[in-house]
């Protein structure tokens, strides 16, 4: 029962008040949401001495010894080849498992179909920290610790029924008049697959990608378990190994903190829209 | 209504192929791993030696009289409180704010969601350096406006350090819950909040009686996200404080890494998860039991008869 205000578009003064409020507001969060990020970034151009004198001060000239250090020295490049490495074949795993199933879940009549595709969702209540003992102990027995492999079977395995989720409600929309006329003219269900469905399903392959390359590319507790030589540690564990040997490097320290995202921060620049999609894609189950 | 097919022997090949790469990889890492979680907590073992000292439940009696389990589990539940009283409501008030007419609404809308893009042990480094007692930013910060007393060394107070981290936590995830409502709000009908405005509703009005009410599902759905979240949190933690300083900041999860992987205490680390899985499980399902039954059924399914 809201009383029957003048609503006119003048601007009053408490009108005014609020407006400035509401900008006073979005501002100090801009602050406290984009600041740090900007000084890291700025921070990791300037020099040892430059980030003691004056921590805030913005650096003297664009100096990017830091960076070229960093890359130099080995081991940081390494993770990243391995970190872009078990993110690519992780995602290429998942998206070839999880259309295929969320195909047969979402167009292929069977009895059993709807507890299978029950009992593949319950997996997304599974906290990965519950499965690390007994992965780590099955990974050791059969002679994969400290592989690619590691990491990449459990990822696969733990993004599986996100996606599949994702990709069967994608299936489940896309009209049925195409497969019927496919179906006519004697294409089977894995051709149906292969040539309708999966040429239209760009934009739900393009929303798993990214939720499940930044899933992967973050991915900290499988890969510090499952690893133990730089030969194949990701970005994440080599970032905690290179803070431990450079702990007061600070400039290298801050470049290999902006390294570690600038795969991300750039996707992010250029596919915004599609990036919010595919990082709330996973939520989309109540 | 729907023509009854028989199993021909191209379905039978079609899910066979399928689904088993699928649901082998989901029943070897996911399903068989949580039994045998099980298992390993009920014997006493170095993840070595043979599998022969059985304990019966021991490992949970244990875990009841061990203090540092019960400080991980306080941990974890503030954890869980904070993130539900912090993020929540600031992210949908700040996708209220950004779903109404707002300038630069883009680059808010960039910025509040950047933390959620960089590599989060990055996120955790960050601040691990800004909070540095001599050479942090924040405690110099606080020393230029003359407020020195209160600068402290904020990851090794035993009374601060752990929020210190929930900060940082909280830092990453409100663009995301922010994103989520905004996309829920952007979907609703922009009719009713016409009507709403002409009847002479306000704008605090319109999202007590509207927004909010039609945020429901969204916020549910945010809640259990949070909680899970909550209870299996690992990351940051362990990249900022590794559970210390005396386990002021310990979780179940780091204790479990610890006890397992320090120790070599398997089978308690394995009780430790165990505890965890049951804890998530439990309270996941009486949430979303007690908000469904309100709300009178599957409003899910809503559509997608086809």
């Amino acid at each position: 029962m809201a009383p029957p205000a003048k609503r006119k578009r003048t601007l009053s003064a408490p009108a005014i008040f609020r407006g400035t409020a509401l900008y006073v507001f979005l501002f100090i969060c801009l602050f406290v949401f984009a600041f740090p990020l900007v000084w890291l970034f700025y921070s990791s151009f300037k020099t040892q001495p430059e980030i003691f004198e004056n921590a805030f001060a913005l650096p003297k000239q664009l100096n990017i010894a830091n960076y070229l250090h960093i890359w130099g020295s080995g081991s940081f490049g390494r993770y990243y080849l391995n970190s872009i490495l078990v993110s690519t074949v992780s995602v290429a795993g998942i998206l070839a498992l999880s259309t295929m199933a969320g195909y047969v879940f979402a167009r292929v009549r069977f009895r059993y179909r709807e507890v299978l595709f029950t009992v593949l969702l319950a997996g997304m209540m599974i906290p990965s920290q519950v499965t690390l003992i007994p992965n780590f102990i099955l990974l050791r027995n059969v002679n994969l610790l400290d592989s690619y492999a590691a990491m990449i079977l459990p990822y696969i395995a733990f993004q599986i029924p996100v996606s599949v989720f994702i990709m069967r409600g994608f299936f489940k929309e896309l009209p049925v008049e195409m497969e019927d006329a496919a179906y006519m003219d004697g294409c089977g269900k894995k051709g149906i697959f292969f040539r309708i469905m999966l040429p239209l399903s760009k934009p739900a392959l393009s929303t798993i990608t990214i939720y499940n390359f930044f899933t992967v590319w973050n991915e900290l507790i499988f890969a510090l378990t499952f690893t133990n030589s730089q030969k194949y540690r990701t970005i994440p564990v080599g970032i905690m190994d290179f803070v431990g040997q450079f702990e007061t490097d600070y400039g290298y320290i801050f470049a290999a903190l902006a390294s570690a995202s600038i795969p991300l921060l750039i996707v992010y620049f250029f596919a915004q829209k599609q990036i919010i999609k595919g990082l709330t894609a996973g939520a989309v189950k109540g | 209504m729907t023509m009854r097919r028989r199993l021909s022997g191209d379905t039978l090949s079609t899910v066979l192929l399928f689904l088993i790469p699928a649901f082998a990889l989901y029943a070897v890492f996911l399903v068989v791993p949580v039994f045998q979680s099980f298992r390993y907590s009920l014997f006493r073992w170095d993840g070595l030696s043979p599998l022969d000292r059985f304990v019966g439940l021991g490992n949970y009696k244990e875990l009841l009289g061990d203090p540092v389990f019960w400080k991980s589990l306080a941990n974890n539940s503030i954890l869980l409180v904070f993130s539900l009283i912090t993020q929540l409501p600031v992210a949908i008030l700040l996708a209220v704010l950004l779903t109404d007419k707002v300038r630069m609404k883009g680059l808010f809308r960039t910025m509040f969601f950047a933390p959620q893009i960089i590599s989060t042990v990055a996120a955790g480094y960050m601040f691990y350096y800004i909070y540095e007692p001599t050479f942090g930013i924040l405690n110099q910060l606080l020393r230029a406006l003359n407020l020195g007393s209160l600068a402290k060394g904020w990851l090794g107070d035993t009374n601060l350090a752990l929020y210190a981290v929930l900060f940082v936590i909280s830092w990453r995830f409100v663009g995301f819950y922010m994103v989520l409502f905004m996309a829920s709000i952007e979907g609703m009908p922009v009719e009713i909040f016409e009507a709403a405005t002409m009847d002479g509703c306000g704008k605090w009005m319109i999202v007590r009686k509207i927004t909010l009410p039609m945020l429901r599902d969204t916020i549910k759905t945010a809640c259990v996200l949070s909680i899970v979240g909550s209870i299996k949190y690992f990351d940051l933690i362990w990249v900022m404080t590794q559970g210390g300083p005396a386990h002021a900041s310990e979780l179940i999860a780091t204790y479990m890494y610890k006890k397992t992987f320090l120790s070599w205490d398997v089978g308690y680390g394995s009780a430790l998860a165990f505890t965890l899985f049951a804890i998530a499980f439990v309270l996941s399902s009486v949430f979303m039991k007690s908000t469904k039954s309100e709300s009178g059924g599957k409003s899910m399914r809503k559509g997608r008869a086809r």
